[in-house]
């Protein structure tokens, strides 16, 4: 479960997040969209403890973050828009890698599991610049899921990926949700969104505009149809169609 | 400079550098003493004069003879791409190229004045002015001779060939003067016996160049007028007039070969963007993993198995940055010892394990960058690890200080294998240790430096950590002032505030040695000059120790501070470069 509580993040003077609340229950997946600078990727960062947060509270899976930081991050798997990983380790060094840092007993075999199932056997021993855009993300998911996390959060997670990657990316998504993991995705591309998510919180200048199921949120918004996609409802509620 | 933190390491740093500056303009009459220095060579000047001209014009000759050049300019891939189309002529493209690249000439001017004009103020200006202008020349002729080697492969074949004919006939033309007046210049130098100096002088003084070798002394004038106001800063009460005066001949030459650059009509666009191609690639730290064999890629410095201390991981990551070589081998090869070894190469081993030995671990941190400075860019997924500050922060410092003392103990082993070489049957012992400093502590020389690596081992482990600790701490505290990656850059920028930081540095380091240092001469005095005890070569390893010990609490107390500057790290602005919304 994720639990985030008046989140507040300024920095230089300027509040990237404002006062932001959510609440992720297990086996759901929240969407999380907004324009570009509404403070998305902030409260991402602040929810996986890359960034302190200025003032708020963050739970993830019972442990707060700033009180129980290693037994909330022990729980938790964040995947970053870019596909960071170490130029000098090949793809199983990385799970040999995260598997210690995890504590995962059964690293070794679950490292191969990941691997067959993100198509990445032949690549077991490539570095990341022998591995295509798409690769890397997989690689990077592989990680992540490496220790069975409690809570995903996902950053832009299908940019760069072909069409078949977009398709095993999204059943990635609902999988882990469905095993019980709380999952936030954040991304611009709706319809992925609108395929994958139960609920959506709609974001703008670092504030919360909208939150619910796309029937609630359809039920928000005056002059809407009833059968309005997100994207509709996101240009009516950001502001954007005017 | 948004960050205060950033204005007082500016500040710091300036201060550093004008106090380092300044220092000799403070003292009571700086030109005085400058003065007093400058007389002992002043009777060198024409000879030095002469020297420097020859060797200018032996490697301005020998540089026409290399066939090769470059035909770029230093422009990179965005600029090319946004001023190639731009409605800019092709001269002011040229002259922008050749502009940009005066940080770098500008920032080495600074450098050099700084460190060779004595703190005399006028000598500071004028020795920038006149190395101002013979850097620059140098960088256009180097400039324009590329253009024009890569203009004649577009000329017809016939017209290339009687350019490059008359360049090698020019050429040759030198080399014959240049080896008749080098002959006239050695000839009396043969005879030298009591007053060298004095010979050497007269050889190479205008005077006796112009009588033995008139055209040698002729073909020497343009580089001798070109060095001459260089050393002409130093020649005491010389008229101003007659200074500027011979600063017009390089300034003249620097107008010209900026014209002659300009106006080159050398295809130079494919070549430019060759070059930032290449320079691009460069800064591609991944690529060169691309070349590592397959079976090298199952290596590891040790087995990490899933389950234990997760800082382990850690360290396992960044030793692989450095090397995919088992430590078990890297510790057998230290254990090596052979027999029989001719003189000469005991005594390079020796040199070359000394040096090691006393470089390797101030070098730790700088050398190695197998830490937080290669993972401060991955920041985004190291601050979601689950790890203690401080534990996370000590497992990023000890894989440099682990390199740096593998080589360290490495170059240790090359004096153990000189040593036992020096002492076998046949060979003198003598290049390795004195003899009598063995025999006066009683024991043998074998003995000796093994007490002698016992000692200084732990203090090069404990100097290397610290190096490393200070270098990670720093990547903290001024991460916008630490080239992060494995990749370092030589712009001024980078320079001058690798120079900033070395100091600093260079000073932590000393006071972080102090104690050590305080606690071995307190023991030294008790035991000499109070107890009056004899020193004994097995306390040794006693004294090393003594100056590890308050090393290793330093370092474990900075560590500690490095893992809360970690845990309370905000890398938004900094690091992540932060979004904001368009206004």
């Amino acid at each position: 479960m994720i639990d985030i509580t008046q989140l507040v993040k300024v920095y230089d003077g300027f509040r990237a997040v404002d006062g932001l609340s959510l609440r992720v229950e297990t086996g759901q997946i929240l969407g999380l969209v907004g324009p570009n600078g509404a403070g998305k990727t902030t409260t991402l960062r602040c929810l996986a403890g890359i960034i302190p947060p200025t003032s708020g509270h963050i739970t993830i899976a019972g442990f707060d973050l700033h009180t129980h930081p290693i037994e909330a991050r022990q729980r938790l798997a964040f995947v970053p828009d870019e596909p960071h990983l170490f130029d000098h380790l090949t793809a199983l060094d990385h799970l040999t890698l995260f598997a210690r840092l995890y504590g995962v007993t059964d690293g070794p075999t679950r490292a191969e599991t990941l691997l067959e199932e993100a198509e990445l056997v032949d690549q077991r021993l490539s570095f990341p610049s022998e591995l295509s855009r798409g690769m890397k993300q997989k690689l990077v998911v592989a990680c992540a899921l490496l220790h069975r996390p409690e809570v995903l959060v996902l950053d832009e997670p299908l940019t760069g990926l072909d069409p078949a990657a977009m398709r095993r990316m999204k059943r990635t998504v609902r999988d882990t949700a469905a095993a019980g993991a709380s999952v936030i995705v954040s991304s611009h591309m709706l319809q992925l969104v609108e395929e994958v998510c139960d609920r959506v919180l709609i974001v703008n200048r670092g504030t919360q505009v909208l939150a619910g199921t796309l029937d609630e949120i359809r039920l928000q918004l005056p002059d809407v149809d009833a059968d309005a996609d997100l994207e509709t409802l996101f240009m009516k509620a950001t502001g954007a169609d005017t | 400079m948004k960050q205060p933190k950033y204005l007082v390491g500016t500040l710091a740093g300036v201060a550093w550098m004008a106090m380092f500056a300044l220092r000799p303009m403070l003292r009571a009459n700086p030109t005085a003493e400058l003065g007093e220095q400058i007389a002992n060579i002043v009777e060198w000047l024409p000879a030095l004069e002469t020297a420097a001209a020859l060797a200018l014009l032996v490697a301005l000759s020998l540089w026409w003879l290399w066939p090769f050049g470059k035909a770029s300019l230093e422009l990179n891939e965005t600029e090319l791409h946004l001023l190639l189309p731009a409605p800019v002529r092709r001269r002011h493209l040229i002259q922008y190229a050749v502009l940009r690249s005066q940080w770098g000439v500008l920032f080495g001017c600074f450098m050099i004045s700084l460190f060779s004009s004595g703190g005399v103020p006028g000598l500071f200006v004028w020795r920038f002015v006149t190395v101002w202008m013979f850097l620059t020349l140098w960088h256009l002729h180097g400039r324009g001779r590329g253009l024009w080697l890569a203009r004649l492969q577009e000329l017809p074949p016939a017209l290339a060939w009687r350019r490059r004919a008359t360049v090698m006939a020019l050429v040759a033309c030198v080399w014959v003067l240049l080896v008749s007046g080098i002959a006239s210049v050695v000839t009396p130098l043969s005879g030298l016996s009591t007053d060298g100096a004095a010979t050497l002088q007269g050889a190479l003084s205008l005077e006796r160049l112009r009588a033995d070798a008139p055209l040698f002394a002729l073909l020497l004038t343009p580089t001798r007028w070109l060095v001459g106001p260089i050393f002409g800063g130093l020649v005491p009460n010389a008229p101003l007039v007659g200074r500027l005066a011979s600063a017009a001949w390089p300034l003249l030459l620097v107008i010209v070969h900026n014209e002659w650059v300009v106006r080159s009509q050398t295809r130079f666009e494919e070549a430019t963007l060759e070059r930032s191609r290449r320079q691009a690639a460069k800064g591609d730290a991944a690529a060169r993993f691309r070349k590592v064999r397959r079976r090298r890629r199952q290596q590891a410095p040790f087995t990490l198995g899933p389950v234990g201390r997760p800082e382990t991981a850690i360290v396992w990551k960044n030793l692989m940055l450095a090397h995919r070589t088992h430590l078990g081998f890297a510790i057998a090869a230290v254990v090596v010892a052979s027999t029989g070894l001719p003189e000469w190469l005991i005594a390079i081993m020796t040199v070359a394990g000394t040096v090691g030995l006393g470089v390797t671990p101030l070098m730790a941190g700088h050398q190695w960058r197998n830490d937080l400075r290669t993972d401060l860019l991955r920041i985004d997924v190291i601050r979601t690890w689950p790890i203690d500050g401080w534990r996370l922060f000590t497992s990023q410092v000890v894989p440099p200080a682990m390199v740096a003392t593998l080589y360290a103990a490495g170059a240790g082993g090359l004096l153990l294998i000189a040593g036992i070489a020096a002492t076998t049957p046949g060979a003198s012992g003598t290049v390795l240790l004195p003899p009598d400093l063995a025999a006066s502590l009683g024991v043998s020389q074998l003995t000796l430096l093994l007490l002698g690596l016992a000692t200084l081992l732990p203090l090069v482990a404990a100097v290397a950590a610290l190096s490393a600790t200070l270098q990670n701490l720093l990547a903290l505290l001024w991460p916008s002032w630490i080239q992060l990656g494995q990749r370092r850059t030589g712009s001024a920028a980078h320079i001058g505030q690798g120079m900033l930081t070395g100091l600093g540095l260079l000073v932590a380091l000393a006071v972080g040695l102090l104690p050590g240092g305080l606690l071995i001469g307190t023991w030294l005095f008790l035991q000499l000059r109070v107890a009056e005890l004899p020193f004994i070569a097995w306390q040794l390893p006693l004294l090393g120790m003594t100056a590890v010990i308050p090393l290793a609490v330093i370092v474990w107390l900075l560590t500690r501070f490095g893992g809360v500057l970690w845990d309370q790290l905000d890398p938004s602005a900094e690091l992540l470069g932060a979004e904001r919304p368009a206004s």
